[in-house]
C-alpha cells in the first residue's frame, strides 16, 4: 500500500523570512514586490492575514488597515531554494522526497512508518521538526500524493486512515482537485461545489466541457490512477540511518558514528554480494541545514576500515552548527563483488591494495590530479599523448607501441620559438642557437624527420614540422623543428 | 683478480649481515645492480637498494637526472614483475623543462601504462603521496620530483620505503642547494656530450654505510634496457657539426 505524507507551509516565505531576522518577530509582516500601481502585497503571516489584509492589495492601502504593518521585499528565487534546501532536510523521513509546488513537500512514506512507531507518530515526529523551525506547517497523510496535498490544504489535515473510505475525499471542495482557479469558478457556477459532484457526473459531457484536467484530477486524487514523484536527490538502494537523542558536534563523536554507520553498510552489503563503488553521507542539522559528504571508490569494497580511513580525512569538512541529529550513509552505486576467497587468486591481494591507495590518493587530491599516461592514436606529437584519470578498473584503453623513432623524456607544454644562428655566409648551416635567452653552441644534429600534420583535425592552416635531434656542446640533447622559416624547442632529450 | 675476489667475499658477508641485522625475509632490501663494476663496487650493497631513498638532482634545462631515474625506475618494475611506478610531481616545478611524455619514456623500459601520475599543489601533499605510495608494498619504485626534502621528511620517507621495501627517489629541484637529508645515497647527474645513446656524467656525492664517492661517465643503452660505462676513447660527437 502506497502511503503519502504531504507538507503545506501556508506562510512559507513570511516564515523564512522571520528565520532570517529573528529580532524582528512579533509584527504583522507583509512581503511585496512591485505590481501595477507602485508595490503590492506578495505574501502574508498568519497576524497580517488575520488583519483583513490579502495577496495582492496594494501595500499603501495595506498601511492604512494596519498601521503597525513591517513589510520586506519578497524573494520567490530565494524561496524556491530555501524550499529545495528544506527538502533535503526532510530525506532524514524518507529518502523518496520531492518539493511540490511553490509551498510545499510531498515524502513517500510507503512502508517506513514503523521505523517511527507508526503513521500518527511520524506525522508528530515531523510535526514537531518544523514546529522547532519555525515553520507554520499542516500536513496530511494519504494513499495518494493528490490526496494528501488536498487533505493537507482544503481537509482536516493529518492522517486519512484508509479504513474510512473515499468519502472524506469526496466532501473535499471542488478546489481540492487543484484546477486553475477559473474553472473551479467555472465549476461552482454549474453547482459542481465538492469533488463528490464531479465524481458523480458522467466522464464524456465533463470532459467535453471542460477538458481532460477534471477528469485527470479526480483519478489522481480517488488513487486510480498514481502520479510520479521525481525526488530530488534518486535514492538508494541500500542505507543506513542514525539517529541521536541528542545533537552530537564534536568531531570525535562524529567519526564514532560514521564508523558504526560503515560497518552497518558494509554488512548489508555482504550479505547481497556487493561491493560499494560511490557513497555519500548526509548530515542533518539541528538548524534544518544537510551537510553532504560523496566518497567514491577505484574497486568496488566492503572493507570496513578502508572506507573508514577514507572517509576520516574528510569528516573535519563537515560542519555540524549546532549539532547534527541524524546520519544517513547511502550506498549509491554498489557493483557485484563476490565472497572474498582468500589465498585462490594470489594477485588479487597487489591488485586491492593497489586499488586502496588509488583511493587515499584520489579522495585526498581529486580525481583530476591522479592521472595516468594513455597512448594517444596519432603521430602528431602534441596528439601522440594523453593524460586520463588512473585506472579504476585496470583496463588499458589501448597499448603502447614500442616507437621505432626517438621521442624526447619531456615535452614541454608548447613549442617555444628559438633564434638560430647561421655559419657566416651559409645559409643551411646553423653554429648555435638561443633558447630562453641563453645562447647555446650546437655541437652536433640530426635530422630531419618530418612530420606531416593531420589535415583531417587540424584544418588547412596546420604545417608540415621537420624535426631534428640537437645537441649543445654540454651534452644537452633537445628536439626542435622547423615549420617555415622559423624554429621551435619542442623537447629535451635525457 | 684475487682483490677482485676478496671484495666480493667481504662484500658477500657484508649483505647477509645486514639481511640478519634487519629481520624477515619480506623487509629485506631487495639490491639492483647497475651492472657496472666500478659503479657498483663504489655502493655498499653492490648497487641501489630497494626499500631506500635516493636522492638525484640534476641541471636546468637538462633531463639527465629524470632519464637517470626513469631508467633506474624502469629496471626496478622490471625485477617486480612490471609493478607500477608513483611518479608524483609538484604542480608548477619543473613546467619549464616539460611533462613527462610517454613516446620518450618507453625507452627507458619505464612502461607508460605502468606509471601513476600524481600531481600536487603543496610539497607537503607531495610528501604525503609519496609516503601512501610507499607503503604500498606492490609499487615497483615511489619518485618525488620538484622538492627538496628536509631532514625530517626525508626521514619519514626511508622509514615508510624500509617497511614495504619499495625504492623511493627524489628529484630536488635543479639549482637549489643541497638540504640535509637521510637519503642513503646522492647523485648528480648531467649530460655529456655522446653518441646517440643518452650518455650521462653519474656523480655519485654520498652513500651511507661505506660507500666511495666518485664520478663515472655512463651510457643508456635503450635497445637491451642497461648501462654500460662509456668508453673513454670514443668519437663522441653526433655528426661533427657543419661549422667545426
Amino acid at each position: 500500500m502506497r502511503r503519502f505524507v504531504s507538507v503545506w507551509l501556508p506562510h512559507w516565505p513570511t516564515d523564512r523570512w522571520c528565520r532570517q531576522h529573528p529580532d524582528e518577530a512579533g509584527q504583522p509582516l507583509a512581503l511585496v514586490t512591485a505590481g501595477p500601481g507602485g508595490l503590492r502585497l506578495a505574501a502574508l503571516d498568519p497576524l497580517a492575514a488575520a488583519g483583513g489584509l490579502g495577496i495582492g492589495m496594494p501595500l499603501a492601502e495595506a498601511r492604512a488597515l494596519l498601521p503597525g504593518l513591517s513589510s520586506a521585499p519578497a524573494d520567490p528565487t530565494g524561496d524556491a531554494e530555501g524550499l529545495a534546501a528544506l527538502a533535503d532536510w526532510c530525506g532524514r523521513f524518507s529518502p523518496w522526497i520531492a518539493v511540490d509546488g511553490a509551498d510545499g513537500l510531498i515524502l513517500d512514506v510507503s512502508g517506513l512508518a514503523h521505523l517511527f512507531g507508526g503513521e500518527a507518530a511520524l506525522l508528530q515526529e515531523i510535526g514537531r521538526h518544523l514546529a522547532r523551525l519555525g515553520l507554520h506547517h499542516r500536513l496530511a497523510l494519504a494513499g495518494s500524493p493528490a490526496a494528501a496535498w488536498a487533505w493537507a490544504r482544503h481537509g482536516d489535515g493529518g492522517r486519512l486512515d484508509p479504513s474510512a473510505g473515499l468519502a472524506p475525499l469526496l466532501a473535499l471542495p471542488a478546489a481540492a482537485l487543484r484546477l486553475p482557479a477559473e474553472m473551479v469558478a467555472d465549476l461552482a457556477r454549474l453547482g459542481l461545489r465538492r469533488v463528490g459532484d464531479l465524481a458523480r457526473l458522467p466522464r464524456a459531457p465533463l470532459t467535453r466541457r471542460f477538458g481532460l484536467q477534471p477528469g485527470q484530477r479526480l483519478d489522481l486524487l480517488l488513487g486510480e490512477a498514481m502520479e510520479p514523484i521525481s525526488p530530488r536527490h534518486p535514492p538508494a538502494e541500500r542505507r543506513c540511518r542514525i539517529a541521536f537523542a541528542e545533537p552530537i558536534g564534536r568531531a570525535e563523536d562524529l567519526d564514532v558514528a560514521l564508523e558504526r554507520l560503515i560497518a552497518e553498510l558494509c554488512r548489508l552489503m555482504e550479505r547481497s554480494g556487493l561491493g560499494l563503488s560511490r557513497l555519500e553521507l548526509v548530515c542533518y542539522r539541528v538548524d534544518g541545514a544537510t551537510q553532504r559528504l560523496a566518497l567514491g571508490l577505484a574497486q568496488p569494497s566492503r572493507e570496513a576500515g578502508h572506507i573508514h580511513r577514507l572517509f576520516a580525512a574528510h569528516v573535519e569538512c563537515i560542519d555540524p552548527g549546532f549539532g547534527i541529529e541524524a546520519m544517513i550513509l547511502e550506498a549509491v552505486e554498489s557493483n557485484p563483488l563476490p565472497p572474498a576467497q582468500a589465498g585462490l587468486a594470489p594477485d588479487a591481494g597487489a591488485t586491492r591494495d593497489l586499488a586502496q591507495l588509488l583511493d587515499r590518493l584520489v579522495n585526498r587530491l581529486s580525481p583530476a590530479r591522479v592521472l595516468r599516461l594513455l597512448p594517444g592514436d596519432s603521430h602528431w606529437p602534441e596528439r601522440a599523448m594523453r593524460l586520463g584519470p588512473a585506472p579504476h578498473s585496470g583496463r588499458q584503453p589501448g597499448a603502447w607501441e614500442e616507437e621505432e623513432r626517438l621521442r624526447p623524456l619531456c615535452l614541454l607544454p608548447a613549442p617555444e620559438p628559438i633564434e638560430m644562428e647561421m655559419a657566416d655566409g651559409e645559409e643551411e648551416s646553423p653554429r648555435a642557437f638561443r633558447w630562453r635567452r641563453v645562447r647555446r653552441l650546437l655541437g652536433g644534429s640530426e635530422g630531419p624527420e618530418r612530420i606531416e600534420p593531420e589535415w583531417w583535425r587540424q584544418g588547412a592552416g596546420a604545417r608540415a614540422r621537420d624535426y631534428y635531434r640537437i645537441e649543445d656542446v654540454t651534452g644537452r640533447r633537445y628536439w626542435i623543428y622547423r615549420e617555415g622559416a622559423r624554429w621551435y624547442l619542442h623537447g629535451l632529450f635525457a | 683478480m684475487i682483490e677482485d675476489c676478496k671484495k666480493t667475499d667481504i662484500s658477500i658477508l657484508k649483505t647477509r649481515t645486514r639481511a640478519i641485522e634487519a629481520g624477515p625475509a619480506a623487509t629485506r632490501p631487495q639490491i639492483l645492480s647497475f651492472g657496472i663494476a666500478p659503479l657498483d663496487a663504489a655502493l655498499p650493497d653492490g648497487g641501489l637498494g630497494a626499500g631506500l631513498l635516493h636522492e638525484v638532482s640534476g641541471a636546468a634545462g637538462d633531463a639527465a637526472a629524470r632519464g637517470f631515474v626513469a631508467a633506474l625506475a624502469g629496471r626496478f618494475a622490471g625485477a617486480r614483475g612490471e609493478a607500477p611506478v608513483l611518479w608524483c610531481r609538484l604542480r608548477g616545478a619543473g613546467q619549464e623543462d616539460g611533462a613527462l611524455y610517454g613516446p620518450g619514456l618507453v625507452r627507458f623500459g619505464l612502461r607508460p601504462d605502468r606509471l601513476l601520475l600524481v600531481l600536487a599543489e603543496r610539497p607537503a601533499e607531495l610528501l604525503w603521496a609519496m609516503e601512501e605510495g610507499l607503503r604500498c608494498r606492490h609499487l615497483a619504485a615511489v619518485i618525488g620530483e620538484g622538492v627538496a626534502s628536509g631532514l625530517s621528511a626525508s626521514r619519514r620517507l626511508q622509514l615508510a620505503a624500509g617497511t614495504s621495501g619499495v625504492a623511493a627517489f627524489l628529484l630536488p629541484p635543479p639549482g637549489g642547494r643541497a638540504s640535509a637529508s637521510a637519503a642513503a645515497t646522492r647523485w648528480h647527474v648531467v649530460a655529456m656530450p655522446g653518441r646517440a645513446v643518452p650518455c650521462w656524467r653519474v656523480e655519485l656525492r654520498r652513500a651511507r654505510g661505506g660507500g666511495r664517492p666518485g664520478d663515472w661517465i655512463v651510457e643508456w643503452e635503450d635497445a637491451a634496457f642497461r648501462f654500460r660505462l662509456a668508453a673513454p676513447l670514443a668519437d663522441r660527437s653526433l655528426v661533427p657539426a657543419a661549422s667545426r
